[in-house]
């Protein structure tokens, strides 16, 4: 379990802080979305996941072994693996099974093993086959994947996604989407964070901060049907669950979280 | 007055065993004032399209011309890149918008800055003198396209101007280019059709490098076959509407923003019961 635990953070020279009083927990095999405004304190939290960055007061602990202690920094890395908005800034490899052996690599993982976790991790996102191709002809969508095989050739137990979808196109976002229910199926415990909501909708957990604390932690269909949190957090509803609220006021009996289209639709025309 | 792309074709390492065409027989036109929104799926080429735009690539066939003249002539085409925030270098907001200008010799500096910042919706009392690297995302990305609107462009070039910013920097940012339609001409590369759809003037949609579609969002908004040509999913709003006319319901024409969805279903609805 990744559990923070009264967690304040401020960063150097700042005059308020970017986490004031986060208390949370992530188990394997969840799903736990995190939503937030730019600025709400989500990128810290997901860099104190891992230990990038170390708490002022309160704790981070990694299955018991706490962040600030810097023996374990290695330990907690390991079972702890981020992925970030952008994918070029975590491809380090000339060709896809470089950039994903050189974690494990580096680790000392013998060849014959390091074969089998690239193997592995490229096998998860769907990327096998693209073994010698270069990265920079990839798709967004297939480095962003690229990038999830590097932290998986790692076996961490824990995925920190941080805005990885932000940059995809819809379908890159539902396979990015995909990978991450299949991790969760296989018993890794994912935090992802992101502002569009409708990434949320089938997580097992929401959470939602605001000015570095946590305004909402829930169930999908609680956040979606409470309009006035998610807009005094500097959030919105999705576009479709706008024209539910909407047809819901005009007196239609429309359910409070749509999930899609088609549940809208088949609310209004059984 | 308009940037004008004729028949234009592009494929990245010619000559090598890798080369294969990015962009083939392209023709599309920007008016001046007018905002269109370049839709296809990553890897479609809309990022490419964008580079000969502005004059950065040099097309393999055919032309782009700004009103009459060849992209590259300086000062003509504005782009802004995927992410511009990350090119901020200056310590103040003000200096950092005023790189441009001043790069061109622009006589009025100060009065450019103002302008372009005015243009996105930022006070240039308040911003001017602030770090841009304590800005919030809204914020950062409207100071990054006043960097470029600084210029005096007659077109504008904007790649993805919304991902990564939350709602309200997103709104922010829609507004603004709704505020400088009239007065510049903008292309505008997306995936995310939702969102640009309703502020279009034009919607143009990219296929593996060839021209699927040109007309306007509404007509676009009749077509399901060349969003699912293009690899792209329906607008969450036109999907509604569309599997809504499968169950029968009477919706003469598909809008394209939440008010005007919620209309037509519920109205459709009345007619239905």
């Amino acid at each position: 379990m990744i559990d923070f635990q009264r967690v304040r953070y401020s960063y150097p020279g700042a005059d308020s802080q970017a986490i004031a009083g986060v208390s949370l927990c992530l188990s394997p095999g969840e799903i736990v979305v995190l939503v937030g405004a730019n600025g709400s304190g989500k990128s810290t939290l997901a860099r104190m996941c891992n230990g990038l960055l170390i708490p002022d007061e309160g704790s981070v602990t990694v299955d018991g072994m706490d962040t600030s202690d810097g023996k374990v920094a290695f330990d907690i890395r390991a079972r702890v693996g981020l992925v970030l908005q952008n994918p070029d800034n975590q491809i380090v490899g000339t060709v896809v099974e470089e950039d994903v052996a050189f974690g494990p690599e580096n680790l000392g993982v013998p060849c014959a093993e390091l074969r089998v976790r690239v193997d592995e991790a490229l096998a998860a996102v769907g990327l096998s086959g693209l073994e010698r191709r270069e990265p920079h002809l990839l798709s967004e969508g297939q480095k962003q994947r690229l990038a999830i095989a590097g932290a998986l050739a790692m076996q961490p137990r824990y995925m920190v996604f941080d805005e990885s979808t932000a940059m995809l196109d819809p379908q890159g976002r539902r396979d990015v989407l995909a990978v991450m229910r299949k991790l969760r199926v296989a018993g890794h415990g994912i935090l992802h964070v992101t502002h569009h909501l409708d990434d949320a909708a089938d997580a097992d957990r929401v959470i939602a901060l605001a000015s570095g604390a946590i305004a909402f932690d829930g169930t999908p269909e609680e956040l979606f049907s409470d309009e006035g949190l998610l807009v005094s957090i500097g959030l919105e509803l999705p576009p479709l669950a706008s024209v539910a609220t909407a047809l819901r006021r005009s007196g239609l009996d429309v359910p409070v979280a749509v999930a899609n289209a088609q549940s809208l639709v088949e609310a209004l025309w059984p | 007055m308009a940037l004008t792309v004729q028949s234009l074709g592009f494929t990245y390492e010619v000559g090598t065993s890798i080369a294969a065409p990015v962009l083939e027989e392209i023709s599309l036109q920007v008016q001046a004032g007018e905002i269109v929104v370049c839709v296809g799926a990553t890897g479609s080429g809309k990022s490419t399209l964008l580079r000969l735009c502005a004059g950065l690539l040099k097309p393999v066939g055919g032309s782009v011309l700004v009103d009459g003249s060849p992209a590259n002539t300086k000062g003509s085409v504005g782009i802004v890149f995927q992410n511009p925030e990350a090119q901020f270098f200056a310590e103040t907001v003000e200096a950092d918008v005023a790189f441009g200008p001043r790069n061109l010799g622009i006589a009025d500096i100060e009065g450019a800055v103002d302008d372009a910042l005015d243009s996105v919706g930022l006070d240039p009392d308040i911003y001017k003198p602030r770090s841009p690297f304590t800005l919030s995302g809204g914020e950062a990305r409207r100071v990054a396209i006043a960097g470029v609107l600084a210029m005096r462009t007659p077109y504008l070039l904007l790649d993805e101007p919304t991902a990564g910013l939350d709602p309200l920097g997103r709104r922010a940012v829609l507004r603004s280019l709704v505020g400088l339609s009239g007065r510049v001409g903008i292309l505008v590369v997306t995936h995310d059709a939702d969102e640009f759809m309703p502020i279009a003037d034009r919607v143009f949609a990219l296929h593996e490098g060839k021209a699927l579609f040109d007309g306007k969002p509404g007509a676009m908004a009749e077509r399901p076959d060349v969003w699912e040509k293009a690899g792209l999913s329906l607008p969450s709003l036109v999907l509604a509407q569309h599997l809504a006319r499968q169950r029968g319901a009477l919706i003469p024409e598909v809008a394209l923003d939440v008010e005007g969805t919620a209309r037509v279903l519920s109205a459709a609805r009345v007619v239905c019961s």
